[in-house]
């Protein structure tokens, strides 16, 4: 058999930091960058006669994600605790949902990819839960010690559990991709995987091509970045179907990925996976959301990624730009106040992509400080809409204002794109009357080319139509003035 | 009728992290054999239908319920227990530290170890 | 005063002749000081004494009076506290070799009220290991010995609580109640012990033993004090999701409410049990007479899941408590036995840190929370649990209070059943019931049993329970009883016999 007779099925484990001051259960501030064990309060760092009293922010969060993803919200869920000795587990157990988590079900979709159907690809979950985080080990390389921060331990973290139906390598780093832009655009999360706050497992298995059975499947930990999620995905099914065509079976193991070596590592055996003693947590009553919360919160959502993209479709924008504008929120809501003020989509959002992300990103500027409003953009479209600016013009109108104003910071008197069309004399004579004087002129100057022109050497059309542009700045309506052109040089003299 | 063994008793002091020399498990095997017996008659006790017990709480009353007793955030409906996200001071470090056995760099300092 | 007839007041006097000046807070701590430094060779109640604390907190109120500053309900009343409640910056072990050196950097919310409330605390009181016990010998340290008798035990987990109260080393304590660990060492140790609903105090900053269970209270020497200290401690605190959020009542109030009208449950089964010594029965019935003449009536209650309740308790204590002496590694607080491997440094440290009977429960826990026999344990128990506690409820459909003995023999000697952890555990057959079902139970003096040739004269308790958060009907009944009586005067040979002079030898029976 080869390898296109067998196909991946990949479920993803994704840990997301919630974003809020105090941790998940106690008053300690949350931080990112302090020096180690300077966020850390008596419960923080398991001390006896401390209890855990649940944020309610971190659960409001949850709520909007399980909204977002159309979970089923359970009006009751429990907190449990799982037990296993760690240096960096404070209390010998970590508080999380076990059997009873506040959302199952719901699903995300992948963009770019389609279902058998050739739908958008869902991508079903199982569940998603709350729990806290655990410190950090420092390892340190020829030392008979390890070191720990228990900084971290305790900040709130969702756990949103895939079922195993993603495809390929490819399709899961597009599923967590859309799941960053989903906690992103939601503002629970500020989701970065290289600052921890999102974090990723696979559980990869492979079975033969039209098979329904799952195989058997491993579980690669702690891939921090999309690349090396894809390609650690890739190397597993690759050792997978390797062990398979040598005849051997695959053994439910724990891997990390080695990235030099590009291939998956075995952590340990499952089989002697600890018995993590689940124990409904006695500390905590159960975790009640009432319908008027979740209401509450749903009111408040901000407009989602999946809808963005497809309201954006609709209106004749291409699946690339569609995709792009969804994936950040502060670019979908620049373009929702472009066509807001009038720009029609498709030219919006060729302008967004193309003319302002082109000098942003060579600027090093984040959308959100874009130097040109969306209000300014529309307008700018609009006057080419009305033929007030020629197309070239327009460039030059954006490029003037975009730089204007970068430089200036907004300290100067409005800058509007009308008011850089007046000043640089941008704007486009449309008026047939005005134009065809300076044809006339033109054409006077020129009878040699004329003649030429009459001869059957129609190429010089276009000399013309340049005397002419240069006759006006270029503010001539290309298309009246064609149009002049084509009248005038078909009279006789 | 349950009996544990010397080797579970291992086996369980393992997973508990307790480290039993033969005549201790010996001695526990043989004390808890009977516990394990007597526990025994709750399996015959009828708990058809009947739910676990829970801590006591407060479900949320109802749209026109109650706001929170702690005012939380989304707090009509939040049920009691929860607490709103605000932050107090976490515990100097050296105070944090102070009671730690051995302290390395401002950092909680142990045996090295691999994930196991 | 004399120091003498200080220490003879209640707390609530304490605190009223120091709010009005007629005693001074220090004046009280030299008392009882005096007082704790003659029977503590003998008893051991205390694991630490906070003189210099207790002295700076005295000061201090006296400090408050001289400058015109209101005081509080406990001002300068001399109270200790279980070793299982943090007190920042104070040594605290919950009895424990694990936990050894450690000051908690935090405040618990016991102290802080306590504190608030003018209370001057004496010092850490001897308990069983982490509360796992009913005779105070599951420790590390000296055994806390009974002021009635050294030879007998003090009763446990809160033995030392018991005892210091009862030969007046401190005016009142704070005890915790997991299955009877306040109720029964009060009745061993002939004073009152109330156990209030679950989550009515704080839990926080009481180390944990078994969290679904577990409750802290007062031990004080007649039923008003309990009420008073009861006020100070409950209501909701912030940093406890358990705790309860309803008003606190006027205790005090309820205590003079009488005892008219009310309706007293029996529960006759489980007093046919084979175990029940006739001193416990003999004073029990008259407990009951006391309460009828003073207008209460009796009447039968059934109990059909309580020859479960043991089974339950133990399945949900140990569970409980394997998980919450999970964090006892030695790594972040307290002992560490340092070993090349961390898991090597894990074991030697929990090794060296937790007796027998500690172990023996972590073990047990473990089992009991394997995935594979979760459900026929841990998950039954808790159904189970649900049964009993609905139990309760029907019995209280026809009745205000349910009466009962609190330890079915009124004590025993030292090392007469530290052997057996079987019958150690069946002998909280009455206690437990309250804790499973989260009600409110108090244990209060009933007299003493007629010395015999093989026992001497021992305190014994009866109890009273009372639905959730019924703590004002619990008091009243229990004040009525006390009103009557005058078994809360008795008081415990002073000098304290010697211990040492005359070991009992359980199997003789331990007279000498």
């Amino acid at each position: 058999m080869s390898v296109a007779d067998y196909e991946p099925v990949i479920g993803l484990e994704v840990h997301c930091q919630l974003e809020t001051a105090s941790k998940m259960f106690s008053a300690c501030p949350v931080g990112l960058l302090a020096p180690p064990n300077t966020l850390v309060d008596a419960y923080t760092l398991g001390l006896p006669g401390t209890l855990p009293v649940p944020n309610a922010r971190a659960v409001h969060h949850g709520i909007a994600l399980a909204l977002a993803c159309g979970c089923q919200l359970h009006e009751r869920s429990r907190f449990a605790r799982k037990h296993y000795f760690y240096p960096d587990l404070p209390k010998g157990y970590q508080i999380t949902q076990a059997h009873e988590p506040y959302a199952t079900g719901g699903s995300l979709e992948v963009p770019g990819f389609r279902d058998a159907e050739g739908r958008p690809k869902r991508v079903p979950l199982v569940r998603i839960h709350f729990e806290e985080d655990a410190g950090k080990n420092v390892h340190v390389p020829g030392e008979d010690h390890s070191l720990i921060d228990y900084g971290r331990a305790g900040a709130p973290l969702l756990e949103i559990v895939s079922e195993p139906t993603i495809g390929s390598p490819e399709e899961a780093a597009a599923y967590l991709r859309e799941l960053r832009t989903l906690v992103r655009t939601l503002g629970i999360s500020q989701a970065n995987m290289e600052e921890g706050t999102l974090r990723c497992d696979a559980n990869v298995s492979v079975r033969r091509r039209g098979s329904t059975a799952l195989g058997v499947r491993c579980e690669i930990k702690n891939l921090n970045s999309f690349r090396f999620l894809a390609q650690a995905i890739a190397a597993e099914i690759r050792r997978q179907i390797d062990l398979l065509e040598q005849g051997q079976v695959i053994e439910s193991v724990t891997l990390s990925y080695d990235v030099e070596r590009d291939r998956t590592r075995v952590m340990r055996s499952k089989e002697d996976a600890a018995d993590y003693r689940y124990l409904p947590e006695p500390d905590l009553p159960p975790l009640w959301i009432s319908s008027e919360w979740i209401d509450r919160v749903r009111s408040e959502l901000p407009p989602l990624p999946a809808a963005r993209r497809a309201g954006y479709l609709a209106q004749g924008i291409s699946e690339d730009d569609a995709v792009l504008l969804a994936s950040e929120p502060a670019l979908g809501d620049y373009l929702d106040r472009t066509l807001a003020a009038g720009a029609p989509a498709k030219k919006a959002s060729n302008w967004l992509t193309v003319e302002l992300l082109g000098k942003l990103n060579a600027d090093g500027i984040g959308i959100e400080r874009s130097p040109v409003t969306p209000e300014a953009l529309a307008e700018l479209i609009a006057m080419v809409e009305a033929d007030e600016v020629s197309g070239r013009a327009a460039k030059a109108i954006f490029a003037s204002l975009y730089g204007e104003l970068r430089e200036s910071e907004g300290s100067t008197p409005p800058l509007t794109p009308r008011t850089i069309a007046e000043r640089d004399g941008h704007r486009q004579v449309s008026d047939a009357g005005v134009l065809e004087a300076a044809v006339r002129e033109v054409l006077a100057g020129h009878p040699e080319q004329v003649q030429q022109f009459r001869a059957g050497k129609t190429k010089v059309r276009g000399f013309f139509v340049g005397q002419v542009m240069k006759k006006t700045r270029g503010q001539a309506n290309p298309q009246v003035l064609g149009e002049l052109l084509d009248r005038l040089l078909g009279e006789d003299d | 009728m349950s009996t544990i063994s010397r080797q579970e008793c291992h086996e369980l002091a393992s997973l508990a992290r307790l480290s039993l020399n033969e005549e201790e498990a010996e001695r526990f095997a043989a004390e808890l054999s009977p516990i394990l017996a007597y526990l025994e008659q709750l399996q015959a006790v009828d708990t058809m239908g009947v739910e676990e017990h829970l801590p006591p709480s407060r479900p949320p009353l109802g749209p026109s319920g109650p706001v929170g007793s702690t005012g939380a955030v989304g707090p009509a409906g939040s049920s009691s227990g929860l607490r709103d996200d605000v932050t107090a001071p976490p515990l100097p470090r050296e105070r944090a530290l102070a009671g730690v056995p051995e302290v390395l760099d401002g950092h909680v300092k142990v045996p090295k170890f691999k994930k196991d | 005063m004399t120091p003498n007839r200080i220490i003879e007041l209640s707390a609530r006097a304490i605190a009223r002749h120091v709010r009005e000046g007629s005693l001074r807070a220090t004046e009280v701590l030299e008392a009882f000081e005096a007082r704790a430094d003659a029977t503590e060779p003998v008893l051991h109640a205390y694991l630490l004494r906070a003189r210099d604390e207790a002295r700076t907190a005295a000061e201090a109120i006296d400090g408050a009076r001289a400058a015109g500053h209101p005081l509080g309900a406990l001002a300068g009343v001399p109270i200790g506290l279980k070793d299982l409640f943090v007190i920042e910056g104070m040594h605290t072990r919950a009895g424990s070799r694990i936990l050894e050196g450690w000051i908690p950097p935090y405040q618990g919310t016991h102290a802080a009220r306590l504190l608030g409330a003018g209370a001057v605390i004496t010092g850490k009181l001897a308990m069983d290991e982490f509360a796992m016990g009913s005779s105070n010998e599951n420790t590390p340290y000296e055994p806390v010995r009974n002021p009635w008798d050294p030879r007998y035990v003090p009763g446990g987990s809160s033995g030392g609580s018991a005892a210091a109260v009862a030969a007046g080393s401190c005016a009142a304590a704070l005890g915790s109640d997991t299955g009877g660990s306040i109720r029964q060492p009060a009745s061993l140790c002939g004073v009152v012990g109330l156990k209030p609903s679950y989550g009515r105090v704080s839990r926080h900053g009481m180390i944990a033993f078994a969290s679904s269970l577990d409750q802290a209270g007062p031990i004080a020497r007649d039923v008003r004090d309990a009420a008073a200290l009861l006020q100070v401690l409950a209501g909701p605190d912030p940093l406890d999701a358990t705790c309860v959020d309803a008003p606190v009542p006027d205790y005090l109030a309820s205590c003079d409410r009488g005892a008219a009208g009310l309706r007293v449950g029996v529960h006759r089964e489980a007093l046919a049990s084979e175990g029940l010594d006739p001193e416990v029965a003999k004073a029990f019935e008259h407990a009951l007479a006391v309460l009828q003449d003073a207008g209460a009536t009796l009447v039968d209650v059934e109990l059909p899941h309580a020859e479960h309740a043991i089974a339950t308790y133990y399945v949900l204590c140990t569970a409980e408590a394997a998980s919450n002496l999970a964090r006892y590694d030695g790594l972040r607080y307290g002992a560490r036995i340092a070993r090349a491997s961390l898991r090597e440094t894990y074991e030697a440290t929990r090794e060296a840190g937790f007796s027998a009977e500690v172990k023996r429960r972590i073990l047990l826990g473990t089992f009991v929370l394997r995935k594979d026999s979760y459900a026929a344990y841990y998950g039954q128990a808790q159904k189970v649990r649900r049964l009993i506690a609905r139990d309760y409820a029907r019995a209280f459909e026809g009745c205000d209070l349910i009466a009962s003995p609190v330890s079915p023999v009124p004590g025993f000697a030292v090392g007469e059943r530290s052997h057996d952890p079987l019958t150690m555990y069946l002998s909280d057959v009455f206690t437990i019931g309250a804790n499973l079902a989260g009600l409110a139970a108090i244990s209060i003096p009933a007299g003493l049993s007629a010395a015999t040739s093989g026992r001497p004269a021992l305190p014994i308790g009866v109890q009273l329970m009372a639905p959730a958060l019924q703590e004002p009907t619990l008091l009243a009944a229990a004040a009525a009883h006390e009103d009557a009586t005058d078994h809360h005067r008795l008081r415990p040979p002073d000098p304290p016999r010697s211990a040492t002079a005359s070991e009992p030898d359980p199997g003789a029976g331990g007279a000498s």
